[in-house]
Formats: C-alpha cells, structure tokens, sequence
C-alpha cells in the first residue's frame, strides 16, 4: 500500500466535552509524574519509583550497581541470605526452556553475616531502598534470623525485610511455605514479633489460598505482598535420562510464567490487603504496565536484567507516559486498571 | 551488564560438527581481548522478545577478518533457538570475554586435548594458539561414530589427532580413557572438556599418574615434583560449560564447587582444576 501522503488537515471533530479531556491531557507533562510509592501504613515503605529488583538475579549488592543504574530503581532486595550458609547444589542449576528459563540456585549463600560484611557497604551506598531477602526453613530460624540481622539493619540503612515465602520449611517436609496459608501466617506473625521494620511477604503464583494469604497477612503484620515468586518446573535432559537440571525440579522465569503471575496479582489485589509487587516475567515496559494493571503498586524486575539493564529506566519512562496521558500526576493511577469493578 | 555490548554483524555460518553451529562475527572492537577459553554472551530475542545472555564458546579468532567464531551450544530442553536462524549480514549484541583464560605454562611443550563433540568448541581456539607458540598438541577426539567428528581441518595440520568412536568407524574402537594412559605421560599439561564421563575419564587417569609418579622402584614414595616458579596452572584443567546467566558472577547460576571453594564459571571459569572440583559440574 503506498503511503498516505501527508497533509494539514482539517480538526478532527470532536465534541465539546472530548476536546475538553485532550487539553487536560495534554497539560500533564509525563517528567511531572510523580513515580514515588509509599506501600503499607502500619510500617509504611516509600519508594522514589515503583520498581523492585527481585531477590536473586543481581545477586547480594557489590556487583549490581555495575550491572544496572540504581538510580532508576525503587527497591532493591537483596540474593536471599539464610542464618548458616547455603549449598547451591550441583550443575546444571540454570537452562534455558521453552520461552523461559528454570533455575535452582537453592537460595545458596554464605550465611547472613559473612553476606553483610561483604556487601554491607554497598547497601548503605546505594541510591535506592535496599531489602534483605530471608530464607528460613522453621519458625525458630526465622526469628533468629530477623535477631541477628536487626542487630546491623540500622547501620546498613536496610528499609525493609523480605520474608520468602517460595523456600522450603521444614513442617512441610521441605514443600514452600506458601503451599500452606497456615504455616506462612505463623511465619509471618513470628516476624512482625521480632521486627518494627516494614514486611514483605513474597509468594509465587502457585501459592495455596493466595486470595486468603492476601487479605490475612496484614493482620498477621505484612506491610506489603511480593507475588513475585518462581513457580516450580521441570524438564528432562535431551537423552530423556535424567532431569535438565541436576537438583531435578527448579523454579521459572521468563514470559512462560507471566500469564499465570497476572492472575495470581489480580487475584490477590481482589482480596483488598496489602498492597501488591508484582513481578514473573516481566521483560518490557509493556508487560509492567499490564502488571500495575493486573493490580500491582509496584514491578519487580528479574532475569530480563540480565540482558536489557536499561529495563528499570525504560520501565520508569513508560510508566510516567501512561500516567499522564490519563490525565493523571501519580503512579498509583494505574494500578488495578484492567479488573474493573472488582477492584473498585 | 558487565561488559558493555558490542554489535556483531554475523560474516558466515559453519557446522564444527554435523548439527553443531558456528557463527563467525565481525567484532574488531572486541577480539584484542579474547583468549582461548573465554566465551561471548550472544543476546538476541527469542520468540515473544524474551531475551536471554546465552553463553557461547571462543573457537576461534580472525585478526585479519577482525572475526570471532563461536560455537552455538545445544539447549537443555533440546529447543531451536534464534540464533539458529540468523542470517548473514544481521547484528546482534555480543558481550564479553566472559570467563577466564585457560592458563598455559610456561614451561608446557607438549600439550593434551580431550574433547566430545560438545568439548571441541571450547578448545580448538587453544589447540590453534599453543601450536602457534610452538607447542606440540595432541588432540585426543571422542565420538559415537565416524559422523559425528569435527573435521579435521579446523585444527591446525601440526597438531596430532587421536580419534576413538564407539562404533569403531574410525580410529580407536572405545572411549578416549582407554587412550588415556599412554598420553597423560607424554604431555605436560592437559586440558579437557566435553560431558562429565570424558572429564571424569581425564581426571582419573590423570589422578593414576600421580600416583604413578609418586612411587619409585623401592616402594618408597618420592619427593612430589613442584612446578618452576611463574608455573602455577593446574596440570588438568577441566573446561566446564553453562548455558546462561548473568554474566557478572552474581546469580550463582553457574557456580561449582571445588576443593579451592566456590568458583563462579562466568567469572573465575570455565577452567578449574579438575582434580579439585566436587561436584557433578565438576570433572
């Protein structure tokens, strides 16, 4: 089809009313959007924008701020630490799968002090809020845990704790914490007694009663809910011999988890709880805005990093461009905007 | 990340071995820096824009051409991917080197490779580096048949080519560990790579030797041999692979255990010691 040429022309007609709303839009300019979010009101978490770094992907903080400009992020949680070090468990740990990947780390890490006096500095330097991601298998661990981090947290400028809530608990023989909404609740309860610092509680899409996890939490003290998590997977070797991954099931990312991770946010924003990070899959501006849409006040970013550092950048331009061309000065504006009426 | 990204305008398509792709990239802003053993992050979108770092092997270095040639590594799930379907002329990113070097004595005259198939691609750029140094290499090559082999003139005419196949279509009828034994006392130094069972083959061969050495005529054990100072490469390297990752050493996607304690691939790999290392990803 040859190309239309172009021409001056005439107004397009409009009503009185629409040319009204085209003007009002016109005079929000996206750099006077305000991107600032604060999550909770009990123990209220305020990020400059609404972009999350996942746990894991950019690991504990020496080596992030030379992967990505910070400055462009809300909150960055930091690798999950445990109370005693973590094996990883044995290659291969990380393969590609159809319109993703499946990792399984095992959450590995030298114990919470020797990952605070190594990349403790680096939080306290970071120009962005900075979350310690925690990995407990018992109540009691958690709670040590929590003790032995609360003892540096000040110093280290730490604005939140994330309670992990996709790793392995012992009462569940070794299932996530989140296939029981009993179970994460008791390991929340027991975190809000052993910290005044701002909560989050993170869960996969394959969380158990996610609906109820949703709306009870913040009784049992989360400020904010991260459904974020990595669902399960699994995958064969080529010869069909043995598992793709040498720890046999891993967890997912990528587009392959990005429908489902947008139910489980419209599910869990329709429980009207703590406010919700939403994340799984997320590699374009285009998929955080479906995101804040599905219900989230905030994105969480993960392995699409790896590849696109400018993701946070793009993703905080883009946000700032459909806000104002709602007509609208803040963020929050869009969340929730695709679950009609049963969000309102 | 890490390193920044640098276009490369893919100059021409080759198969190392039958199914197993080579690109050649024009990159002249990035070759100065690529030894043998060092890999490129190729970052191109898949399907739906997803795109991911995938890790793929230095085989060979084109200062003329101002090239890198790399080797696309087969994927877990047994999936075609983009990179497979790039066309000449097309420019993707590359970034790198990622990874280490494989670290060459300076004392080393007689060079050892063992490889697979998969293997092959992670040590031909070495095979055509130490032979230019004047070192004497000899490649022993593992494959199910005949078919299945690199040609041999992707290595340079001076370096010794030993070939076992299970079928006995050529060379050995047998794996390369019954080869094993008569080499490792020849050579040097030795590097492999390639699945666990030829990594595991090399390192118990390699393990015999020592004690082999260790034994003299009396039955007494003798005095272990140090390595001249300037000398510090393990005598068998294992060149493991991974798939993807960060890039950076920050997502433990690629970590493996070692005596030594933990080496991150991307960073402090892909060789590690193969008589240190302590786990499946290990030799």
């Amino acid at each position: 089809m040859p190309p239309r040429k172009r021409t001056k022309a005439a107004a397009p007609r409009t009503s009185r009313t629409a040319q009204v709303a085209v003007q009002a839009i016109e005079r929000i300019n996206p750099l006077t959007v305000d991107l600032a979010v604060t999550l909770g009101t009990e123990h209220p978490l305020r990020l400059e924008r609404p972009i999350v770094v996942a746990a894991g992907p950019l690991g504990f903080g020496n080596e992030a701020g030379s992967a990505i400009d910070l400055r462009e992020v809300g909150l960055f949680v930091v690798r999950g630490i445990s109370l005693r070090p973590r094996f990883g468990g044995l290659m291969p740990r990380l393969v590609e799968v159809p319109g993703g990947l499946m990792h399984a780390v095992n959450r590995e890490n030298p114990g919470a002090d020797e990952v605070i006096d190594r990349h403790g500095a680096s939080w306290r330097s970071a120009p962005c809020a900075v979350a310690l991601s925690l990995v407990a298998s018992s109540v009691k661990e958690l709670a040590q845990l929590i003790a032995r981090v609360e003892r540096r947290a000040d110093e280290l400028g730490i604005a939140a704790l994330e309670i992990d809530l996709t790793a392995p608990c012992d009462g569940l023989d070794g299932g996530r914490w989140e296939s029981s909404a009993d179970e994460a609740l008791r390991l929340i309860d027991t975190a809000r007694g052993a910290t005044d610092r701002p909560l989050i509680a993170k869960v996969s899409s394959a969380a158990s009663e996610l609906r109820r996890l949703a709306s009870e939490s913040i009784d049992a003290g989360i400020d904010v809910l991260s459904v974020s998590g990595s669902p399960h997977g699994f995958l064969p070797d080529r010869a069909r011999r043995g598992p793709a991954l040498a720890a046999g099931i891993g967890e997912l990312s990528g587009p392959l988890v990005r429908p489902a991770a947008l139910a489980a946010i419209a599910e869990a924003a329709s429980g009207a709880g703590a406010p919700i990070i939403g994340g799984g899959g997320i590699g374009s501006p285009a998929d955080a805005l479906d995101t804040f849409a599905a219900g989230a006040s905030a994105v969480s970013l993960g392995t699409a990093l790896w590849a696109d550092p400018r993701l946070p950048g793009a993703v905080g331009d883009s946000l700032r461009r459909a806000v104002a061309a709602r007509g609208e000065t803040s963020v929050l504006a869009l969340r929730g905007s695709a679950l009609g009426s049963r969000h309102e | 990340m890490g390193s920044t990204p640098v276009a490369g305008e893919l100059l021409a398509i080759g198969e190392l071995a039958p199914g197993r792709i080579a690109l050649e990239f024009r990159a002249p802003n990035l070759i100065a820096a690529l030894r043998p053993g060092h890999a490129l992050h190729l970052v191109r979108p898949e399907s739906g824009g997803y795109r991911v770092r995938r890790v793929a092997p230095v085989s060979r270095v084109d200062l003329l051409r101002g090239s890198v040639e790399v080797a696309l590594q087969p994927r877990a799930d047994g999936g075609q991917d983009a990179l497979a379907g790039l066309r000449i002329g097309e420019v993707i990113e590359l970034i790198g080197p990622i990874g280490q070097p494989i670290l060459i004595n300076k004392a080393t005259m007689r060079l050892l490779l063992i490889a697979d198939g998969e293997g092959f691609a992670w040590v031909r750029a070495l095979a055509i580096a130490a032979t230019s140094a004047g070192i004497s290499v000899t490649m022993l090559q593992q494959a199910e048949t005949a078919a299945d082999l690199p040609p041999a003139s992707l290595l340079p005419d001076v370096v010794e080519i030993v070939v076992a196949t299970s079928d006995g279509s050529i060379g050995h009828r047998g794996t390369v560990a019954d080869l094993l034994a008569e080499y490792v006392v020849w050579a040097d130094q030795a590097v492999v790579a390639g699945a666990a069972d030829i990594r595991g083959a090399a390192t118990s061969a390699v393990l015999r030797r020592r004690t082999a050495d260790r034994t003299t005529a009396s039955g007494k054990p003798a005095r272990t041999r140090t390595a001249p100072a300037g000398d510090r490469a393990p005598w068998l390297q294992a060149l493991l692979a991974h798939e993807i990752g960060c890039g950076i050493g920050a997502c433990g996607g690629c970590t493996v255990a070692t005596r030594a304690g933990q080496v991150r691939l991307c960073r402090e790999g892909p060789a590690v010691d193969a008589t240190g290392s302590a786990s499946k990803g290990g030799a």
